[in-house]
């Protein structure tokens, strides 16, 4: 009973409303979905199952919607987050000015060796488009974090984005030890490497999705 | 007290470990209804579940009204101690089944005394006609739950307070004390106490991972069976 | 019987709550002697002492007496043993959160170091704010056959590990404090003196519950 996992991830999904975080879920999780009255606490779960190097791994994606409702227990979502994806609409202007208030939220509540990742949904609307698929990338860079743009059509890159996800947080959990090593009560090394991390992972993803659209 | 499962929760509410101790049992009347038919959770609904209640304890917490805040400042928050729950009693059990000792836990039983409560304002219990779920937070953040298949008796686990029978509470100090509460965090603080030696002194653990560990197991498992 | 549980029950309730420091010091002390003698169980000290320096000797070993280096990796190491640790402790002994700095001390020196390592070091040198204090280890169960070489002695803080475990453990319960040594007898100073500084309170992660 205890031994159908090995390791077990929580991502964190946010953004504001409307921008499709969910949809974009369903579309990468096929294991579990959950219907929305759990919405009502505040979070809605998925559950993908991933094989890395031979462990299975549980992602467990916590989709913060409606959670305005319970503000004052915003932290706890963000508490032990192993990855956080900030979602925005680039048909939409505000939503990727969202990005700004929910990079404040995670450097708030979260850890910081927590790993993001930006993603820019319903790119098949181009037309509509009115966030350049340049600026988001060098607002990304400055942010250091990973950035690509998703679709309902295109499914590949949300896969892959999430396995990039999963297989650098399980890399950073070994490198967590040796950063610990360099983080003395005197010297803080220890941050400085946990953003090389992030970064490096950041530039394989950024070139996978400049394929998308 | 019937434990039909021990699940903890770490302090980012995701669930790493869930065991489930109802054998399956062939009702006689109806031999192709098994007990354990309760219980279709798979791993992904589990890990909703503790998740969820992790998220209700949270939201719990948040909604004690201010008044009730200031007005219960002197609550008491001490657990008294009831001896020998889900550990041998030396009374009556014979010298050569008594186990040598307790991990690193010295003495007939884990702790001798009654103890702090960190849970002050979340969830503690939830209950329905069927079960009881009970919850032990620790100053960490971890969470132990027990779930039990009912409401328990008053006097369960220490054979006393007898003269308490059909009340579900004793008085102690002027505090309504649910006896089937005690119990339960009574038993998870040991369980708590069986997962600082045998999860936390494991090289090989990974801190906030599932548990993987049959040492860990056969001591819960053995918890599990001294309960009456 | 029920009668005499309560009365206990109170006891104990009155002991933590109590204004009077030297009730609560007095409180922990017992609390820190009864677990050494009666609740834990003890392993050899030469086999203790032995392990920990055979340690410190391979690290010398493997960092070319790097000592700065060594002092990190024993700070490192300590900090996963007081993360664990922890729980360990707090299972023991389910204390309450402390209200301020000074009770930290006193459940610091007279139960953590009593339990785990069977001495009751002294507190002292508190800042005028009352978020900085020394622990002056008068006995250090881990130097007992320890004499430094010569060129150790100016850069090596030997049981550079239990600061670590300070660190790490007082993280878990949500003190983010420094740790390190001040001075070492095996130095050839007169005390041996670790000093704790609170940096803050991690309110945010504080468990939902608590308060």
């Amino acid at each position: 009973m205890n031994s159908e996992y090995d390791y077990l991830f929580k991502l964190l999904l946010i953004g504001n409303s409307g921008v499709g975080k969910s949809c974009l879920l369903l579309r990468f999780s096929d294991d579990t979905y959950t219907n929305d009255y759990i919405s009502t606490i505040g979070v809605d779960f998925k559950i993908k199952t991933v094989e890395l190097d031979g462990k299975t791994v549980k992602l467990q994606i916590w989709d913060t919607a409606g959670q305005e409702r319970f503000r004052t227990i915003t932290s706890s979502y963000y508490r032990g987050s192993h990855g956080i994806i900030i979602v925005y609409d680039v048909t939409d202007q505000d939503s990727f000015d969202g990005v700004k208030m929910w990079l404040q939220e995670i450097d708030r509540y979260a850890t910081s060796t927590v790993l993001k990742l930006l993603v820019g949904n319903k790119c098949d609307l181009n037309d509509k488009r009115v966030v350049d698929f340049d600026v988001a990338k060098e607002f990304a860079e400055a942010n250091q974090m990973p950035f690509l743009e998703t679709s309902a059509l295109d499914s590949t890159n949300v896969e892959e984005a999430f396995l990039t996800m999963a297989r650098q947080i399980k890399e950073s959990m070994a490198q967590q030890k040796l950063s610990n090593n360099n983080n003395t009560n005197n010297g803080n090394a220890g941050n400085g490497d946990s953003n090389n991390v992030n970064l490096s992972g950041g530039q394989s993803l950024t070139n996978q999705s400049s394929g998308c659209c | 007290m019937g434990i039909e499962a021990i699940l903890i929760i770490n302090k980012s509410g995701g669930l790493i470990y869930h065991r489930s101790f109802t054998s399956p049992q062939v009702d006689p009347s109806n031999p192709t209804i098994t007990s354990t038919t309760k219980h279709t959770l798979n791993s992904n609904d589990l890990l909703i579940l503790a998740s969820t209640l992790h998220s209700v304890f949270a939201i719990s917490s948040q909604i004690t009204p201010k008044a009730l805040q200031l007005s219960q400042s002197n609550i008491n928050y001490t657990i008294p101690y009831h001896p020998y729950v889900g550990v041998a009693n030396p009374q009556t059990t014979p010298k050569n089944n008594m186990p040598t000792k307790y991990g690193s836990f010295k003495g007939d039983d884990y702790f001798k005394e009654p103890f702090h409560n960190w849970n002050k304002s979340g969830l503690k219990q939830l209950s329905t006609d069927q079960f009881t779920m009970y919850i032990y937070q620790t100053m960490t953040g971890l969470k132990f739950v027990a779930i039990s298949s009912s409401v328990l008796p008053s006097g369960t686990g220490s054979g006393e307070n007898n003269n308490n029978a059909g009340a579900n509470t004793v008085n102690i100090n002027g505090s309504q004390y649910n006896m089937g509460s005690q119990i339960a965090d009574n038993l998870l603080r040991k369980v708590y106490c069986v997962y600082s030696d045998y999860v936390m002194k494991d090289p090989f653990y990974s801190l906030e991972m599932p548990i993987k560990s049959d040492l860990f197991d056969d001591r819960v498992k053995s918890l599990i069976d001294h309960l009456l | 019987m029920s009668k005499s549980r309560s009365s206990s029950l109170s006891a104990h309730a009155a002991a933590l709550s109590s204004k009077s420091t030297a009730n609560q010091s007095k409180f922990f002390k017992t609390l820190g002697e009864d677990i050494w003698k009666n609740k834990i169980e003890k392993i050899n000290a030469e086999l203790f002492v032995m392990t920990y320096g055979v340690i410190v000797q391979q690290l010398c070993q493997d960092l070319n007496n790097d000592y700065i280096k060594i002092n990190e990796n024993l700070f490192s190491m300590g900090y996963n043993i007081g993360v664990r640790l922890i729980e360990d402790f707090l299972a023991r002994t389910a204390l309450p959160r402390c209200p301020n700095m000074t009770m930290t001390s006193e459940v610091i020196s007279k139960v953590a170091f009593k339990i785990f390592l069977n001495i009751t070091p002294q507190i002292e040198n508190w800042n005028t704010n009352r978020d900085s204090f020394s622990i002056i280890l008068t006995e250090n169960p881990l130097t007992e056959f320890v004499e430094l070489p010569q060129d150790a002695m100016k850069q090596l803080w030997y049981s550079n590990i239990i600061c670590g475990v300070l660190k790490g453990a007082l993280e878990m319960v949500q003190l983010d404090c420094d740790v390190n040594f001040m001075t070492d007898v095996l130095r050839g100073d007169l005390t041996t003196e670790i000093k704790i500084k609170l940096n803050k309170i991690l309110k945010d992660e504080i468990p939902l519950g608590e308060d």
